[in-house]
């Protein structure tokens, strides 16, 4: 391309004669001026001839040429003087142009500069409308658009001036502007014809996509070879070959598609699972206060029970035998095997499972923290005076199971335990000894609702007095009534659908579906705009509609097949990292999707099923409508396009990249703020907020009193605290199982510990005297139960205490603090008499005395009797030391001498301690000197604790750690959701704006051929575009709105069917009012009903 | 020999309707050369794709020997044109995803026909240097010739053009005539030129001027 100064230099060259000189002129302006020519008259050969005559002419008189940079307005102005004189001659009035002739024209070749009009047809048409033109307006408009030439050069070369060209010009523009209106169809020039075209598309597609994309979806897999073999032998291979073919070119377009689908697969799939594994969670926990049998009886004989089974088959049965009961600090748990696993009992695990083999146990973590135990599985543990392997723990909603409190007071007079459903499992013994009672459970034998409810195929009432009979109806205590008013029942229907987490889920979870759903269906837009030419080609070539349509069909139904398979496989993975995430990091109940759980499987879709139909319906419906379309666009030919693709379009408009960056922010806000306003003005927005910033009551209190980031504690170490030791009454006895509560970590290695706090504490120490009241103080509180040695009930106790020489003294309890020195240090400014000495303390001469109130308690240098009993690991006392010691200083702990630390290592429900360290206690002899609390303001070095400490650590920074995570599993996966989003929106954003500059390739070269500049253009689009967000707001919302509330009812489903008053659940409550009942050791029989 | 009887195509309904081809009785023979002429919306592209069978007439009946082809559904309209007609358009309508070779091969493989004298057609339209270029490679005289070759490939008995030159430049345009003379004279095929260049009718033996739909002279 010459510049400006080159033409000149030619210019001047061939005025002197040189003949390259013109002859380069003549190439460089050839192609141009015949163009110009050809607009201005009708015959391509007059067009040619006249050219030629032009540069004759131009040769001729190149001396006339006054100034060498005119040169190029004088060419055109001899040009347009050659074709007026040609049109004259002609006399063809080319001003009238119908409608016919302007079509004409779009079939004439054309010769536009590739610049300006983009496709062929684009050319034809944009030339068409320009032929229309009258001769003068023609010309001002190509040398002015085309031609590049000022205004003034314009005006020279139609010899007019430059103020009558300008008008020209915009008469010219005026009139072009409004024959492309009225070509394309008024006000359609800058619509957002991809969107527009979706909705109406939608309309159209909606009753036929319903049961097409049905059709397909059920068929897909099988459909794909029935179809194929419906393209004959050659043609089927021919045509798949060059479906590959066509494909293998389209890489891009075929990994967008692809990773469309599979994203919308993957997405629905993991929402669906998610869901799913909610509504397990939240069923789990109604199972575990319910259980999931209708019916239990107790000890029912099997005559009776054959009788029931015989009038309606349960759905399921299942008995526990047990055993007898255990008492563990004054409770009575019931202990025995389950004949089968255990699944209407449905027992909730902490962790582990039920015993398998003889020697193993399953225990309540409730029956364990009775016994003051803190195992973990695999611990060995005594059961009545055997050892087991601890095989599992049982969650404490078992303990609170109603089944297990409902007969209390009915069963706390006899041997029967008060909790008839066993906390206690034991392995199926293998020379099982007589059990106590059975417990058989049935499921499936209730029935209808109210009034109309049957119980074993019987109606409640004939039932209730059937088993009145059976179990005695002169003991008429047990009536049965409708649960119209169970508290419980209340508590889950509350429940019902406010599980927020799966709610927000669902909300983001489905605009994110809905943008991937755009975005298959904007990029299978662009293919099969870009393949339309090309199955018109076959057509022609002779390949029929069918086998055009069956190969769409078969291509659609295998990427609706692969996307799925694919989609499903990622969304699975998704999944399985959340529910990972969840359980482990969050602490979520390990509940998953996949679920064998019958009553779960039974009652709930199955979400795999849900996704495949949606997913599979939702790609075929866009294919479907795509297919649809393009046989719409063979009749109506609205756009022309022919081989340019999206691809090259993109790349030759670069500007349009800015517009879809606008573009892409403004519908990414424009979503989000749909979701906003959701979120703040609707009810179901408000609970999604209030679960957003919903703050868990701060995790950094510990031991009850303190809090981790006040007091200054960076690391806190307790062992489980001894329960209070009882003696004395008979009914209570000896406890079962003395824990090992103590750190074993001794003086020196707290020391080296650095700056640590430690405490524990002594029970099971008391003072004597052989004087009530004797030489303790005169204030000093007797416990009445130890005043006499011989009221304590058990044998072994009692001679033991004989035996070592106290029994028959008065005993006064006592707890000891066990400190060290650091916390002694800093109890120096609250001594109030006497002083603390160190060496002292750690001889066992002496011991600290702690009051509240009362200072006369203790004398200093009074001299004291104490005693310490030890106890065995499992079951009574082993051995009592007893020592003499000295009251060395006095020290008053009451909260303004105090820090709260000190407060609470020394505080505790008494007003009087005695405080030893532990080298003193160790001397003294008293049982369980071990440091069971630490605490410290840095960092403990963990290896310089031993691992038989087995203290259970809190560290602020972990607390702070794990709450980031509970906050960050709630605002960070919304962020990550509102991310995940955007991606999507942007991947969707470029898909259709690619598709609507293809579309609107035609409007946008126009507008460029008559002179509109980029950043026109590009603000035209982008206000014209504003559509785009505005529609995907409005089915964003409607679908986010129908979706959930579609999973909403699917997820109340599950909750619903497990809640009593929709299950026409009844329950068997006694009657307090009625005389007491009684039950007999092996013969009495309870019933009860649950939900 | 093709024969219309009152062939008639109508677009639309009511008010609305649009009369493309009113009526048209012609006849042409077995070897003919003949240009169909006349302004665009006259009716001339439509009653090219009514004699190819890729529309079906609204009423009247086109004939080819004795073959009626308003009887024949889509399927057997397209085994016919696979066989027996052979399509030359303006826009060379070459498929931008194939090989020039694999283009002409199109129609041969879906024939199913084994032996096909694709050599001799590549050295005839002189583009045997060109058979491994995709269409985007290839300037608008070699993709249309490679077009006729596709079209020739099964051996037509009737070549069908529409506006064959239109998008060419002079020389290639003059090529693409001589070329289907050629194949005209030489093996006696029947082709039917749409077009509106006088010119270009002038070189046929035979020229069908159509006017709004109908036959003005034949």
């Amino acid at each position: 391309m010459m510049n400006n100064n080159d033409v000149t230099e030619l210019a001047e060259k061939a005025k002197q004669g040189s003949k390259t000189a013109f002859e380069k002129l003549y190439k460089e302006f050839y192609q141009k001026l015949y163009y110009f020519v050809k607009q201005n008259v009708s015959a391509p050969d007059a067009a040619e001839d006249i050219t030629a005559e032009t540069f004759c002419s131009a040769m001729e008189h190149i001396s006339e040429l006054h100034s060498n940079e005119s040169f190029v307005g004088w060419l055109y102005c001899i040009a347009y003087h050659k074709c007026a004189d040609y049109n004259k001659k002609t006399a063809t009035d080319r001003r009238c142009i119908d409608g016919a002739a302007e079509l004409a024209a779009l079939s004439e070749p054309v010769f536009l500069p590739d610049d300006y009009a983009v496709n062929t047809q684009t050319k034809q048409q944009l030339q068409a409308v320009i032929d229309s033109l009258p001769p003068d307006m023609r010309a001002v408009i190509i040398l002015y658009y085309y031609d590049d030439l000022s205004l003034a050069e314009v005006a020279k070369v139609i010899g007019t001036n430059k103020n009558n060209a300008a008008q020209k010009l915009h008469t010219a523009r005026k009139k072009l502007r409004s024959k492309i209106e009225k070509l394309i169809g008024k006000g359609s020039l800058f619509s957002a014809v991809p969107l527009s075209a979706v909705l109406a598309n939608l309309e159209n597609a909606g009753l036929l996509s319903g049961a097409a994309a049905t059709a397909a979806a059920l068929g897909a897999a099988a459909a794909v070879p029935v179809t194929l073999s419906k393209l004959s032998g050659g043609t089927a291979k021919e045509l798949t070959r060059f479906t590959f073919k066509y494909w293998s070119k389209h890489k891009k377009s075929l990994a967008a598609l692809l990773f469309s689908g599979v994203l919308l697969c993957a997405v629905v799939c993991c929402a669906f699972l998610q869901v799913r594994g909610e509504a397990n969670r939240q069923r789990h926990a109604i199972y575990d206060i319910y259980g999931q049998y209708d019916v239990m009886l107790i000890n029912a004989d099997d005559s009776f029970l054959n009788d029931l089974t015989e009038r309606k088959q349960p759905e399921k049965t299942e008995v526990i035998n047990v055993l007898g009961d255990i008492d563990i600090y004054g409770n009575n748990f019931a202990y025995g095997y389950a004949e089968n696993s255990i699944e209407l009992a449905h027992i909730p695990f902490k962790s582990g499972h039920l015993p398998e083999k003889e020697n193993e146990a399953a225990v309540s973590i409730g029956v364990l923290k009775q016994a003051g135990y803190n195992g973990t599985v695999g611990d060995t543990i005594r059961i009545g005076g055997k050892e087991y392997t601890l095989k599992g723990i049982i969650n404490e909603e078992y303990d609170n199971r109603i089944a297990s409190q409902i007969n209390n007071d009915a069963l706390q007079n006899g041997v029967v335990s008060p909790t008839p459903i066993p906390l206690i499992y034991i392995g199926k013994p293998a020379n099982a000894p007589k059990t106590l009672y059975t417990i058989t459970m049935f499921s499936g034998v209730v029935k209808g609702e109210d009034e109309n409810t049957t119980v074993f195929g019987m109606p409640i009432n004939d039932f209730t007095e059937l088993v009145s009979e059976e179990f005695g109806a002169e003991n008429s205590m047990w009536s049965f009534q409708l649960n119209n008013n169970d508290p419980n029942a209340a508590k889950i229907t509350e429940s019902k659908g406010t599980s927020e987490d799966t709610r927000w889920l669902m909300i983001l979870l489905s605009i994110a579906a809905v943008i991937a759903v755009l975005s298959v269906f904007s990029i299978l837009r662009i293919i099969f705009a870009q393949r339309r030419n090309t199955f018109e080609i076959l057509r022609r070539i002779g390949v029929s509609k069918r086998k055009t349509y069956v190969l769409y069909t078969t291509e659609c139904l295998l990427f609706i097949v692969i996307q799925t398979i694919v989609g499903f496989g990622a969304g699975i993975l998704f999944y399985t990292i959340l529910h990972k995430f969840q359980v482990n990091a969050l602490e979520y109940a390990d509940y998953s999707a996949f679920t064998s759980d019958r009553l779960i499987t039974n009652s709930t879709y199955d979400p795999f099923v849900i996704a495949a139909l949606f997913s599979a319906a939702v790609m075929a419906v866009s294919y479907l409508v795509c297919i649809v379309l393009s046989a719409i666009r063979e009749h109506r030919r609205i756009f022309g396009l022919q081989k340019k693709t999206a691809r090259s379009m993109i790349n030759t408009s670069l500007s349009c990249k800015i517009i879809t960056f606008i573009q892409t922010i403004s519908l990414t806000l424009i979503i989000l703020g749909s979701m906003l306003g959701y979120i703040y003005y609707s009810s179901d927005g408000k609970a999604f907020m209030n679960y957003l910033t919903y703050e868990p009551p701060a995790s950094y209190d510990i031991a009850g009193e303190l809090n981790m980031e006040q007091d200054g504690i960076e690391e806190y170490y307790c062992c489980q605290k001894p329960n209070p030791i009882i003696i004395g009454d008979e009914s209570n006895g000896i406890p079962l199982m003395q824990p090992d509560y103590s750190s074993g970590l001794d003086d020196d290695t707290v020391n080296k510990l650095g700056n640590v706090t430690a405490a524990g504490e002594i029970t099971g120490t008391f003072l004597y005297s052989d004087k009530e009241n004797g030489n303790l103080g005169s204030s000093i509180i007797v416990d009445e139960s130890l005043k006499d040695i011989s009221k304590i009930s058990n044998k072994e106790c009692r001679d033991f205490f004989k035996n070592g020489n106290i029994g028959s003294k008065h005993l006064y309890s006592v707890t000891t603090k066990l400190v060290n020195e650091q916390v002694l240090k800093s109890l120096e400014s609250s001594v109030i008499s006497g002083k603390i000495d160190i060496d002292a303390l750690n001889s066992g001469k002496e011991v600290i005395a702690l009051v509240s109130f009362d200072t006369d308690r203790f004398k200093v240098q009074e001299e004291l009797n104490i005693a310490a009993a030890e106890f065995n690991e499992s079951y009574g006392i082993k051995s009592v030391s007893s020592a003499k010691i000295k009251i060395g200083a006095v020290v008053k702990v009451s909260g303004d001498t105090t820090n709260r630390l000190l407060s609470h290592v020394l505080s505790g429900n008494r007003d009087y301690y005695l405080m030893t360290t532990q080298q003193g206690a160790q001397t003294i002899g008293l049982p369980g000197a071990k440091y069971t609390e630490m605490f410290s303001d840095c960092h403990i070095d963990g290896g310089l604790i031993p691992p038989s400490a087995n203290m259970d650590k809190m560290s602020l920074s972990e607390l702070k750690h794990k709450r980031f995570l509970e906050k960050a599993s709630s605002l960070g996966s919304v962020i990550l959701l509102i991310v995940f989003m955007a991606i999507l929106g942007f991947a969707a954003y470029f898909n259709g704006i690619g598709l609507k500059i293809m579309l609107k390739e035609y409007e946008i070269s126009i507008m460029r051929a008559v002179g509109t500049s980029r950043s026109r253009i590009r603000r035209q689009l982008f206000i014209s575009n504003l559509r785009i967000p505005l529609f995907s707001t409005l089915l964003a919302s409607t679908a986010v709105i129908a979706l959930q509330k579609h999973l909403h009812t699917m997820y109340d489903k599950v909750v619903s069917i497990a809640a009593p008053n929709e299950a026409g659940v009844i329950e068997f409550t006694e009657d307090i009012n009625q005389k007491q009942h009684t039950l007999s050791t092996s013969q009495s029989r309870c019933l009860w009903f649950l939900p | 020999m093709i024969k219309t009887q009152n062939l008639t195509k109508t677009y639309g309904k009511g008010e609305g309707k649009v009369t493309a081809l009113d009526g048209v009785d012609i006849t042409i023979k077995d070897g003919e050369m003949v240009a169909i002429i006349g302004k665009s919306g006259s009716g001339k592209s439509t009653l090219l794709n009514l004699l190819g069978g890729l529309d079906k007439a609204t009423d009247g009946t086109v004939f080819y020997d004795d073959k009626d082809l308003s009887t024949m559904n889509d399927t057997k309209l397209s085994e016919f044109r696979l066989k027996n007609i052979g399509f030359v358009f303006q826009f060379f309508d070459l498929i931008p995803e194939l090989t020039a070779e694999e283009n002409v091969m199109f129609p041969a493989k879906l024939a199913k026909k084994k032996e096909t004298a694709e050599s001799d057609l590549y050295s005839a339209l002189d583009i045997n240097d060109r058979v491994k270029h995709y269409p985007s490679e290839m300037s608008g005289g070699q993709q249309q010739r490679a077009a006729i070759a596709r079209a020739l490939i099964n051996d037509p008995d009737v070549i069908l053009c529409d506006e064959p030159t239109g998008n060419l430049d002079k020389a290639s345009g003059e090529e693409v005539m001589n070329l289907l003379k050629k194949l005209n004279k030489e093996q006696n095929k029947t082709v039917i030129i749409v077009t509106h260049d006088s010119e270009i009718a002038a070189q046929c033996t035979r020229t069908i001027e159509i006017s709004d739909g109908k036959v003005k002279r034949a």
